[in-house]
């Protein structure tokens, strides 16, 4: 594959272009900005798509980083903006772009404002899709922290009564967490020999890297990475900040946040932690088990305790992202498979579930399921798809949640790992396997209270799901269905990455 | 003598007295304004003569005994001076018209001010600098005290006279020992007496705090040292020689805020940069270093700290620039080892002219804000950012670049000096721990100016009258540098990086 096709960076950037156009272009016409953000959002999903379609040679994917594009910065400390995609970032790209477009749509009714408003979206898009593709830590630190303010005003400026609250919290969390990154990185450079950003040197040479330093000092790096990353994922004790944004955040921005944001942490967890210092990670692979296992329960508690829609939501998604931690724990290819491939269901079915929170709430102004009750009667069709919803994110046959978590489970119990960690990953994935009865709980207690049940009088005069909203979410249970019957349709670019990623441990793979 | 070198000092220094001649005799109708386009006239006369001779292939050869070394960094901050002035000069037209007691004395102390500045950025030797750095504040004492509507002007100039006075006599001071011991004014020669000396003369057998490696410093020494750095961190408000800075800057009309916070502090670091480059040795560097790294961790933190507690735009921002002398700091000591040097050399040099762009990008936006409230109180500010897309915007970069968020160049520059700190060695990580999580305190209190422009809705009137042009136009120049900056550091790194000593 040669270098510098750009096709890549056009994806990056084309939001960005669109961000730009709304700060130049003043239109009173309503929706003008709606169709401007519909229309670059959507022109880079079909630029993920046609990326998809060239990724693969003869149909089969090649493991390592294509349509790399590589620019020099600043030469004098070898840092240069260079993009590209493997098996474990096209996925991503991919779910950012399909899940930014649909929430356009999601937002369609947001009037107030809207010029920032889809700005802001748009600017937040090129962050996200730049940490999903940079291989370049300087450019990895620039994306990542490109997302945060877009992300601060989104929830501050269009967010519920405590938006402020939240959105401070937010950006709080995600900056001091990135001051460990940044010094991490600092010191990974300083240590790398000639000193180097690059990450695809860095990849290779990663054995020279860690001779470099002290063991105690290896540990405080790793340390320092994972808890930017546990942050964000986000691992239980730092999830404290996730409930307080999805409950505030506007419907789009908490689709976009479950949808997108918390895979940007467990992406860094497996770009860096597990990329750049493989031996550590297996060493701690019983400690990653029992906290996935730890954020698995202890989220589906929570959200069986809640009574409003998003905030069990919020925490199912904090006890879905620990399967991706457990399958972390494998180190073989079922269970990395496994955890990238509930990075993506997560994704959509959250989005999912958070849209109907919103066709909910803009319909009856409350969340409250205390309030709500058979909603059915007056919306049949959106309370039929979200069945359908529930039954995806409890992990039923046929939808792509079962075949993720399958994997994971199936890939921690046989383990690679030898001697006792070996037997105690696997009680490790019995106790965690619990957690999905817990999910059937609350998503099916969760379903009955909104949706069945006597009708009230106050949602007598309630409408079912409109077009627009219907586009979304068929759209997303399209991609459900697809996965869940054929999996290989990801698996395919998975499966080669995560074989190159196990092949740097002695004993995986 | 070679006084071509001297030509853009020349020019400045006649365009200021022609400004004070011109005043007597303008008739009263558009005063400010033609006084203002004279001032604008000599500034950027005296630039294009720097940039001209510069890059038409001049060489100065005289450097008369260090006292005007015209060497690339003197070129660099020289430029980044005097566009400092230009951009003040541009965001005050408005403000001196109708606050400022006598305009014609402002604008040509603006520019003697600028003039000291620049021989201050160009001292390779005690006395010429001393004399500069008094040039500079003395004609910054009288500007702080020229605002009609405010007594507090008055006080603040008092107490920045008394400060200014008394940090000046003890760099003078320290200056004098100097002298004592080696025998020289001129930086170089006296780095040279420093590092040829044995250590019989330079050490004692007297037991202290600062201990280092092969023996104790003799307590003259010792204290010439302390005195220098302390007399110059006084000029760039280091904690503890800040006092001054909180009361000056809210008391100060806004231009000459706008004037400390830039000209005034990078003069200051660049001669700091200078006189330590003199004193670098094996004997005596350790001192130094140690000294600024308390120096910069109390800066950042109680700058950092204190700020969050303000609602006064004026002193926030005297908090906030507390805060940066203490990053910069943090790369002034990179500049002692050699493994360093080079980053934290490229460092300041890019954190100094991003900051200048920065600090009046921001004073432009908080000079037309003020003019609107009325006030400069944050609860007075609410929404004006909804109210004024464009100065929000800039605001808002400004902003997010003081506190070293991409897509800004303050983010390179912070993330230059950090690199740098760390390069020298795993010892000082925990100092570029400190300087990382300093920026995250920052953050709260930015985003907390962010909230109160962005998050309510204007309470006041559609302004009447719209901003003066040149105020526009120097935002967006700041906007542009800040962006440009990032996306392109070599204009300015492929520069400074001819840059390896200063003495």
């Amino acid at each position: 594959m040669e270098n510098n096709t750009f096709l890549l960076s056009a994806i990056i950037f084309l939001p960005m272009l669109g961000a730009l156009l709304c700060g130049v272009i003043k239109s009173d016409k309503p929706y003008f900005y709606h169709w401007l953000a519909a229309g670059f959002t959507g022109a880079t999903f079909a630029l993920t798509l046609i990326l998809g379609g060239r990724y693969t040679a003869n149909g089969v994917a090649k493991p390592g980083f294509q349509f790399i594009d590589v620019l020099p910065w600043m030469p004098q400390f070898n840092i240069q903006y260079q993009v590209g995609v493997d098996g474990l970032s096209l996925p991503m790209v991919f779910l950012t772009s399909l899940i930014v477009f649909l929430a356009v749509f999601v937002s369609w009714k947001t009037k107030e404002r809207s010029r920032l408003y889809f700005a802001m979206l748009m600017l937040m898009e090129t962050g996200v899709l730049g940490v999903f593709t940079s291989l370049d830590l300087f450019l990895f630190f620039v994306m990542w922290e490109l997302e945060l303010i877009p992300m601060y005003l989104l929830i501050g400026m269009w967010g519920g009564p405590r938006r402020q609250y939240a959105a401070i919290k937010f950006i709080l969390y995600t900056m001091l967490a990135s001051a460990l990154m940044l010094i991490a990185f600092l010191v990974i450079y300083f240590l790398s020999e000639p000193h180097t950003f690059d990450l695809i040197v860095l990849l290779q040479s990663q054995d020279s890297l860690l001779a470099g330093m002290s063991r105690p000092f290896q540990i405080t790096i790793f340390l320092a990475l994972f808890t930017c990353f546990a942050v964000k994922l986000p691992m239980v004790p730092f999830h404290t900040w996730l409930p307080d944004a999805h409950v505030e955040a506007p419907t789009a921005i908490s689709v976009i946040l479950a949808g997108v944001l918390l895979k940007m942490g467990a992406y860094g967890i497996i770009r860096f932690n597990l990329g750049l210092f493989p031996d550590f990670m297996q060493w701690a692979s019983l400690g990653l088990a029992v906290l996935g296992m730890i954020n698995i329960i202890y989220g589906a508690l929570l959200a069986l305790a809640q009574t409003d829609m998003k905030r069990v939501i919020a925490y199912s998604s904090v006890s879905h992202m620990g399967f991706v931690l457990l399958g972390l724990a494998a180190w073989n290819e079922l269970g990395l498979n496994g955890a990238i491939l509930q990075m993506f269901t997560h994704g959509t079915i959250t989005a999912l579930l958070f849209i109907f929170v919103g066709v909910v709430y803009d319909r009856t102004h409350t969340r409250d399921m205390t309030e709500l009750g058979g909603l059915s009667a007056r919306m049949p069709l959106a309370s039929a798809l979200f069945v359908i919803a529930a039954l995806a994110s409890i992990g039923a046959p046929g939808m792509s949640g079962f075949v993720s978590e399958f994997l994971i489970f199936t890939g921690t119990y046989g383990n690679a790992l030898t001697g006792l960690n070996h037997f105690l990953i696997q009680g490790v994935t019995i106790v965690a396997a619990t957690g999905i009865i817990l999910g059937a709980g609350y998503t099916l207690w969760m379903t009955r209270r909104v949706f069945f049940g006597p009708l009230s009088e106050r949602w007598s005069e309630l409408s079912d799901i409109n077009s627009v909203e219907l586009f979304s979410v068929v759209i997303l249970l399209l991609f459900v269905f697809a996965i869940g019957f054929y999996p290989a349709l990801l698996l395919d670019y998975i499966n080669p990455a995560s074989m190159q990623l196990l092949s740097h441990v002695p004993g995986g793979g | 003598m070679d006084f071509i070198a001297l030509a853009p000092e020349i020019g400045l220094a006649l365009s200021a007295l022609f400004l004070i001649v011109l005043d007597l005799f303008l008739p009263e109708q558009n005063k400010t304004a033609r006084l203002s386009f004279v001032a604008g006239l000599g500034l950027t006369l005296s630039l294009g003569l720097l940039l001209g001779l510069h890059f038409g292939g001049y060489q100065a050869t005289a450097d008369f005994d260090g006292a005007f070394v015209s060497d690339v960094a003197s070129v660099f901050f020289r430029a980044v001076l005097l566009s400092s002035a230009l951009l003040t000069l541009m965001i005050s037209i408005d403000y001196v018209r109708e606050k400022i007691r006598y305009a014609g004395e402002f604008y040509a102390l603006l520019m003697l001010a600028t003039l000291g500045a620049m021989f201050m950025v160009s001292a390779a030797e005690a006395l010429t600098l001393y004399l500069a750095l008094e040039l500079l504040s003395i004609s910054s004492f009288v500007m702080v005290a020229l605002r009609k509507d405010q007594p507090r002007s008055a006080e603040a100039s008092i107490k920045y006279l008394i400060f200014g006075a008394v940090s000046s006599g003890i760099l003078l001071y320290g200056f004098s020992l100097l002298y004592g011991i080696t025998a020289s004014l001129n930086f170089s020669d006296i780095n040279t007496f420093l590092l040829q000396y044995s250590d019989d003369y330079l050490l004692s057998g007297l037991k202290g705090a600062f201990a280092i490696q092969n023996g104790h410093l003799r307590i003259e020494l010792l204290a010439a040292i302390l005195m220098v750095v302390g007399g110059l961190c006084y000029k760039i408000a280091a904690v503890p020689f800040h006092m001054w800075a909180p009361d000056v800057y809210e008391g100060a009309p806004l231009p000459v805020t706008a004037f400390l916070s830039s000209s005034s502090k990078i003069a200051g670091f660049v001669a700091l940069m200078r006189v330590l480059d003199g004193l670098n040795s094996t004997n005596t560097t350790s001192i130094w270093v140690n000294f600024l790294i308390v120096l910069a961790v109390l800066s950042m933190t109680y700058g950092n700290i204190v700020a969050i507690a303000q609602h006064n735009v004026k002193r926030l921002f005297a908090y906030s620039s507390i805060a940066h002398a203490g990053y910069l700091l943090m790369g002034v000591v990179a500049l002692s080892t050699s493994r360093s040097r080079e980053t934290a050399m490229i460092g300041l040099c890019y954190y100094l002219l991003v900051y200048m762009l920065t600090t009046l990008g921001a004073f432009a936006v908080i000079m037309r804000f003020a003019d609107r409230a009325r006030s400069s109180r944050l609860q007075d500010w609410a929404g004006l950012g909804r109210q004024h897309p464009w100065f929000g915007f800039v605001l808002a970069c400004c902003l997010l670049s003081l506190t070293g968020l991409p897509p800004f160049a303050g983010f390179t520059g912070k993330f230059y000096l950090f690199g740098a700190v760390t390069q020298m060695g795993s010892g000082y990580l925990w100092l570029v721990l400190v300087g990382v999580l300093n920026s995250v305190l920052s953050l709260y209190y930015y985003s907390r100016l962010l909230r109160t422009l962005f998050f309510a809705d204007a309470e006041l009137p559609e302004p009447t009258q719209a901003a003066h042009p040149t105020l526009v136009l120097a935002s967006l120049i700041s906007v542009l540098g800040i962006i440009g900056l990032f996306i392109f550091p070599g204009w300015v790194t492929d520069f400074v990086a001819q840059i390896h000593t200063l003495i």
